[in-house]
């Protein structure tokens, strides 16, 4: 199992309970599916799951490893080695090219062959033809390959998705399911939260959320 | 006959006239003694009083430098570490904006595993660039002012009182060590701020 989650509990200052004793578990090659309202606790868990977010209560095993029982610096050189993340807002480096932004998690996890996975990925993306534009010259549904190119970069064990295809229209949002689709394919673990409807058709299993609970499995 | 006698070289400029008077009718009774070179004599007189009045001036104005000097070198030690502090301190409100502006970035950098000490150092790093560049722009601007906006000294002689060379490889080295470091002091609390920031709080609110 990628991830093993047992009775994750997040409570924040005040009476807020953002996730109330979550267990679930996501193998390689899964791609799971977590849809739930907005405030629900999705993105909390991702963040969790994502060793960002010190959980209340429960357990998390990444890929074997307890990310909170290491050291601020181990967890942050084992989230370069393990986890890709996707965001919604794509989170790209604005002042810098594409290129530069797909090769920014080198900066964590130095790699000898970097450049070139770097350019396979751009050119895996359809992006190779403007990889040294910024990524204000590009449209959103670009700016997300751009973004999923940054997540494949280092090879991650599992992928991490926030609402990836919450800003992208219905053609450019299905190329990136498929594209996460496709890295379950080949061995990796996705975790997705979305909204988008679409998704379960390309997620091996679909959970919802409610109240920081999980109603299905 | 002799009918004149003319003293030459006679070393009595500043003699008593009506003495040597006196010795000389001892000596020639009924001879007349004529001061023929009052003239001659008054110029010398006044070109060494002009000579020692010189003299004294170039001691004056000189004294006048250096009084001078030393009161703009107590200013300067005032004014200097004043300056210095309210750079450091503008700089460090730069530097609080510049991490401000760029949390998200720092927040997504700290998710794909940068270590905090990395983020630190980036942040320092640019600082101390940015400190560096400001040093020599500085300098080369304070040089080129100096000698074109009226600062210009160097017809003053290279005595105690000459000003001191605008140009100078060790003030602009110094300019290059000291500045990155002011930058870096000023930089260190918000670059710290930066390195500490909780990728988790940046990516909740985005």
């Amino acid at each position: 199992m990628v991830i093993a989650v047992e009775h994750l509990t997040k409570r924040f200052a005040g009476p807020v309970q953002a996730l109330d004793g979550i267990s679930f578990t996501v193998d390689a090659g899964e791609f799971v599916a977590v849809q739930g309202p907005s405030g629900c606790g999705k993105t909390t868990l991702l963040l969790i799951v994502g060793a960002l977010l010190q959980p209340s209560e429960g357990k998390v095993l990444l890929d074997g490893q307890d990310p909170y029982s290491l050291s601020p610096n181990e967890r942050a050189r084992f989230r370069a080695e393990t986890i890709g993340f996707v965001f919604q807002q794509f989170h790209l480096v604005p002042y810098l090219s594409v290129l530069d932004n797909v090769l920014a998690p080198q900066l964590a996890k130095p790699q000898p062959d970097a450049m070139e996975r770097a350019n396979d990925l751009i050119g895996r993306f359809h992006l190779a033809d403007r990889a040294d534009h910024t990524p204000d010259a590009f449209s959103t549904g670009e700016r997300q390959r751009a973004a999923l190119a940054r997540a494949f970069l280092n090879r991650p064990k599992l992928l991490l998705a926030d609402e990836p295809t919450g800003n992208l229209d219905e053609q450019n949002g299905e190329s990136v399911l498929r594209c996460l689709a496709d890295f379950a394919k080949d061995g990796g673990a996705v975790l997705l939260v979305t909204h988008d409807v679409h998704a379960t058709q390309y997620a091996d299993r679909t959970v919802r959320m409610e109240n920081g609970r999980m109603l299905q499995k | 006959m002799i009918n004149a006698i003319l003293a030459l070289e006679c070393q009595c400029a500043w003699a008593d006239l009506p003495k040597v008077r006196a010795e000389i009718t001892r000596i020639l009774p009924d001879t007349q003694v004529v001061e023929r070179a009052s003239e001659a004599l008054a110029r010398a007189e006044a070109r060494v009083k002009v000579a020692e009045e010189a003299v004294a001036s170039v001691e004056r104005e000189k004294e006048n430098r250096l009084r001078l000097r030393a009161e703009r070198e107590r200013f300067a030690a005032i004014l200097v570490p004043l300056v210095m502090v309210a750079c450091a301190l503008w700089i460090g409100f730069l530097a609080f904006g510049n991490v401000r502006e760029r949390q998200t970035e720092i927040g997504i950098l700290r998710a794909l595993g940068l270590r905090s000490r990395k983020i630190l150092l980036i942040f320092l790093s640019k600082a101390v660039a940015m400190g560096g560049l400001g040093g020599a722009v500085g300098f080369v601007a304070g040089s080129f002012a100096g000698e074109h906006l009226g600062m210009n000294l160097e017809h003053l002689s290279a005595d105690a009182t000459a000003a001191p060379a605008l140009f100078d490889w060790k003030i602009l080295l110094l300019a290059l060590v000291l500045a990155p470091l002011l930058a870096a002091v000023a930089s260190w609390i918000p670059a710290v701020l930066a390195a500490q920031q909780d990728p988790a709080v940046i990516l909740r609110e985005e």
